[in-house]
């Protein structure tokens, strides 16, 4: 008997300590971790939990093997780190180090998501993920970076100072000091590597550069017909205006490609499976600001620089901030953690930023198999065979799945998937498939340490992909921009659609030259700026397309051009500019478009909400609210033809198109329904779509629609989406054809405005916090202060020494 | 009683060496083992280990949740569907007191097999 009871007991401890051990499933492929892993306060979540208060790092002493010398570091009360060192790489080393103790998690799965491993720790759910990311060849673009820049050793010392850094951090921790998401999702950080940090490189391209509508143009061209395409989707926008205007200094250049333009590949495409390609209707792409203005326009006289890049907002953020200093430079800015150096930021000499370049860098080529085993391709009248790279995918608590992805001269065959062409598949000739610069990985170093117009040149020449629109102003009194990166020569509106891969006359013809790179120093206008518009006007000798921005640029335009004694509060009051340009152009041609007389007394009310309207998108404004819902609706019933006539998604024309039409062309045949006997125009589908927003609007009188901020929340989830460590607001205004670009999910992840000044100035802020630790009170601190258009003033120090009462705390780096 | 309390206080003192970097079962160990030392039967092995463990695990997740005034565990527990922090704290202390019980009544039985008549 009593062995029994001790064997009951024994099993029931057994049980119990079974069931602590495993994951609790919840909801489809979804899983809690272990809860005697979890719960557990002795190195379960709990553990993660960092005081409130003066941070517990302060005053810690780290040894850090590979140091040349000692490195001393100041903590601010925003928990940016200041680095005070003697040489560069044991700065970066104590970058990486510093940013794996705040951001490691971060860092972990951005470098699993482009090299294909999530569902290593995710599981199957993320298995497609995996495997388009690997088929796109995000990997082997990164291989390929990495094989380059091992050609240049400085570069190659720092970043392997880097990631000695980072893998110090991480070979230190206990799994007690994991963070909180490796707890979550039961797996262990695993040494960093250069590869990773060209990874991170082939992540912003991703979400940068990977942007072109071949598939759907051409789908849209062969249902229309070429001119009434061209009609619809022109290639310039007269209202625009480029970011680098022509002041004759292309006069005399030799215009790129002779050779003949071949014929585009005729016939649908007919894809089951569309790749990823974007429609124009989907406008709302991450998008930036940044200008310069010389000293005539400033309080100061002296230069000044704005910066705010549009990308995915995110917790932790997508930035980090750090102070470097060396004997030979003093800079302050933002990176993406897993990247040295400071990406955005300024000296005591110069600031500089970036916004993305828009144009088209990717290109879909038709392969015509020679047999069903697609083993080999038609190539210049003869064939060529494939090359494989053999993707193998782990899966947690599963097989690994293996796929063998064939490569062309175009590059990976990514979608195998045309319907009643079984011997024609698609191959991706990308860009960032090329090895980049060997010096590229000391671009934003260099920024940090230029001090000049030619130091500036002179660093950001290596910097090929995705290319930027590299802002510059310097306290001598000089500003520029420059349209850096490299871009694909190509005959007059090739790429624009489907290409024919069995010829090589298809391929592109080079690329343009640095020295034919756009740039424009020190106008007469004292300003420069970019907002994603055109890089130059059509008469720029080289041919490219894209996807460009329309609105931003011009209120940009026509606010720097009025601005005089500026100081950095007017420079903050633009970028929390909520006027939008797009509403500006398109509500007073709906409005006069708009019989008021067949309003009932509610839409005479809105009609009058709407005409009082000043076209900004504030958060406590009602009137953008009916104005979006009302131009969505107009949109999609005018391009009705295209949204559902096709098996397949078509282009629908950009918003600036549109706009023009409704402003001149009410009679154009699109207006029409076509399933109706009568002949509608502008007019008519204006009143329809009015009258079907003031039904919605009294159908749907909830919280939701009483105003712009609760309409439209902004949504900062968390990077891994995790319930309950995202934030949600509704008190956020702003649109992305403002300057204020404001989306749901994506917005003005850092804005900067730098004072070049005899001592440098600085504010800034991201809606984040330095601590990716959700357990942390620097997780979230500066989201309210971001969501209220507040800026903190950066911390620039000049010594170690500092005894500023900002500084919360120090650390030491010892070899 | 006098017994049942030292050998609360044992796994708690003991127990607490799980922060040291011991694994989160040790509790259940160290609860079966107060049982032995302390003879206690298995019902008071139970209730002790019970007691104190629950006592030691709520005790420590109150030592980081107090200092970091709620902020992770008002975060769990919205990854946890809206659990209070009150709720994560009971469920803590639960699972300690769970590990420190049975192990206390495997102590208090295995102890049992040897007592002399």
């Amino acid at each position: 008997m009593k062995y029994f009871r001790l064997l009951v007991s024994a099993a029931l401890l057994a049980s119990l300590l079974w069931a602590l051990h495993q994951p609790i499933p919840v909801g489809e492929k979804k899983f809690l971790p272990p809860a005697g892993h979890f719960f557990n306060p002795f190195s379960g979540f709990w553990r993660n939990a960092d005081p409130v208060g003066p941070n517990a790092w302060s005053g810690t002493d780290v040894r850090l093997p590979g140091l040349k010398g000692k490195v001393e570091v100041v903590l601010d009360d925003l928990m940016v780190p200041h680095i005070f060192a003697q040489t560069l790489e044991d700065a970066v080393m104590v970058q990486g180090y510093l940013t794996a103790k705040d951001r490691l998690w971060q860092m972990d799965i951005a470098t699993r998501k482009v090299s294909g491993r999530l569902s290593e720790v995710l599981g199957e759910r993320t298995l497609r993920i995996d495997s388009m990311n690997r088929r796109y060849g995000l990997g082997w673009a990164a291989e390929r970076d990495l094989e380059s820049w091992k050609n240049d050793p400085t570069g190659m010392a720092l970043l392997d100072a880097y990631t000695a850094g980072v893998n110090a951090h991480i070979n230190a921790l206990k799994p007690a000091d994991y963070p909180i998401e490796f707890k979550i999702l039961n797996y262990a950080p695993e040494p960093w590597s250069p590869l990773k940090t060209a990874f991170m490189v082939e992540n912003m391209a991703e979400t940068l550069c990977k942007r072109e509508f071949d598939l759907s143009a051409t789908q849209t061209r062969d249902l229309l017909g070429q001119e009434a395409y061209d009609a619809l989707f022109p290639d310039w926008n007269p209202l625009q205006q480029p970011i680098v205007p022509d002041f004759g200094q292309w006069r005399g250049t030799p215009t790129a490609p002779s050779k003949p333009i071949p014929d585009a590949v005729p016939g649908a495409v007919g894809l089951r499976q569309q790749p990823r390609t974007r429609t124009s209707h989907d406008e709302y792409i991450d998008g930036s600001n940044n200008w310069a203005l010389s000293g005539m326009r400033t309080q100061t006289g002296k230069p000044m620089l704005a910066n705010d890049p549009h990308l995915n907002l995110t917790l932790p953020s997508i930035w980090y901030q750090v102070q470097i200093h060396t004997p030979d430079m003093n800079a302050y800015g933002v990176t993406v953690p897993g990247v040295p150096g400071i990406v955005i930021g300024f000296n005591e000499d110069m600031a500089w930023g970036v916004t993305n370049v828009s144009h088209d860098v990717a290109d879909w080529y038709r392969i015509q198999w020679t047999d069903a085993s697609k083993t080999a391709y038609r190539f210049d009248g003869g064939v060529k065979q494939v090359t494989y790279r053999v993707e193998t995918i782990a899966v947690k608590n599963q097989l690994p799945r293996v796929d063998s992805v064939r490569y062309t001269v175009w590059g990976p065959v990514v979608h195998e998937h045309d319907k009643g062409h079984p011997l024609r598949d698609y191959a991706y000739r990308w860009l960032v498939h090329d090895p980049s610069d060997p010096a590229y990985i000391k671009v934003f170093l260099g920024l940090c340490a230029g001090k000049s117009w030619d130091d500036y040149r002179s660093s950001v020449k290596a910097y090929d992909t995705p290319a930027q629109n590299f802002v510059m102003a310097t306290r001598k009194g000089n500003i520029a921009i420059q349209v850096q990166g490299r871009y694909p020569l190509r005959a007059r509106h090739q790429g624009k659609y489907l290409q024919d891969g069995s010829s090589s006359r298809q391929a592109w013809q080079g690329f343009i030259p640095q020295e034919q790179v756009p740039f424009l120093k020190d106008p007469e206008r004292g300003f420069v700026y970019s907002a994603n518009q055109h890089s130059t006007p059509p008469s720029y000798p080289y041919y490219y397309h894209g996807e460009f921005e329309d609105f931003r640029g011009r209120r940009i335009f026509d606010r720097l051009n009025h601005m005089q004694g500026a100081s950095l509060d007017s420079m903050a009051a633009m970028q929390l500019d909520n006027f939008s340009q797009r509403a500006a152009d398109a509500l007073p041609a709906m409005l006069r478009l708009l019989n008021t007389e067949s309003l009932d007394s509610v839409g005479r009310q809105y009609a009058d909400a709407l005409r009082a309207w000043d076209c900004r998108y504030e958060a406590s404004f009602k009137a953008p609210v009916f104005f979006e819902l009302w131009y969505d609706y107009l949109y999609d019933t005018t391009w009705d033809e295209l949204e559902t006539n096709a098996a397949y998604p078509l282009q629908t024309p950009e918003a600036w198109r549109f706009i023009e039409m409704l402003q001149k062309d009410t009679l154009n045949t699109f207006f029409d329904h076509p399933g109706t006997p009568e002949k509608e125009t502008a007019r008519h589908v204006v009143q329809e779509s009015f009258d079907a927003t003031c039904a919605y609007m009294l159908q749907h009188r909830q919280e939701a629609l009483s105003d712009w901020g609760h309409y439209r929340p902004v949504d900062i989830k968390h990077v891994g989406f995790i319930d309950g460590f995202g934030r949600t607001l509704t008190q956020v205004g702003g649109h992305p054809s403002a300057p204020n670009a404001q989306r749901d999910v994506n917005g003005p992840s850092w804005r900067m405005v730098v004072s070049l000044q005899d001592s440098v100035f600085a504010r800034g802020v991201y809606p984040g916090g330095q601590s990716g630790n959700p357990g942390s009170p620097h997780y979230d601190n500066m989201v309210d202060t971001w969501a209220a258009g507040k800026y903190y003033d950066l911390l620039f120090l000049k010594s170690a020494s500092t005894t500023d009462a900002r500084v919360l705390g120090r650390m030491t780096f010892e070899p | 009683m006098l017994k049942i309390l030292l050998s609360g206080f044992f796994v708690l003192l003991v127990g607490a060496s799980a922060w040291f970097g011991l694994p989160w079962w040790t509790t259940a160990l160290v609860g079966g083992l107060a049982s032995v030392l302390f003879r206690l039967s298995p019902l008071a092995g139970f209730l002790s280990g019970f007691a104190a463990g629950s006592l030691l695990w709520w005790g420590f997740a109150m030592l980081e949740h107090v200092p970091n005034a709620g902020m992770l565990a008002t975060r769990v527990g919205g990854m946890l569907k809206g659990l209070k922090t009150w709720h994560l704290l009971a469920l803590t202390g639960f699972l300690g007191g769970l590990l420190g019980g049975l192990g206390g009544l495997v102590g208090g039985h295995a102890r049992a097999l040897f007592q002399k008549k």
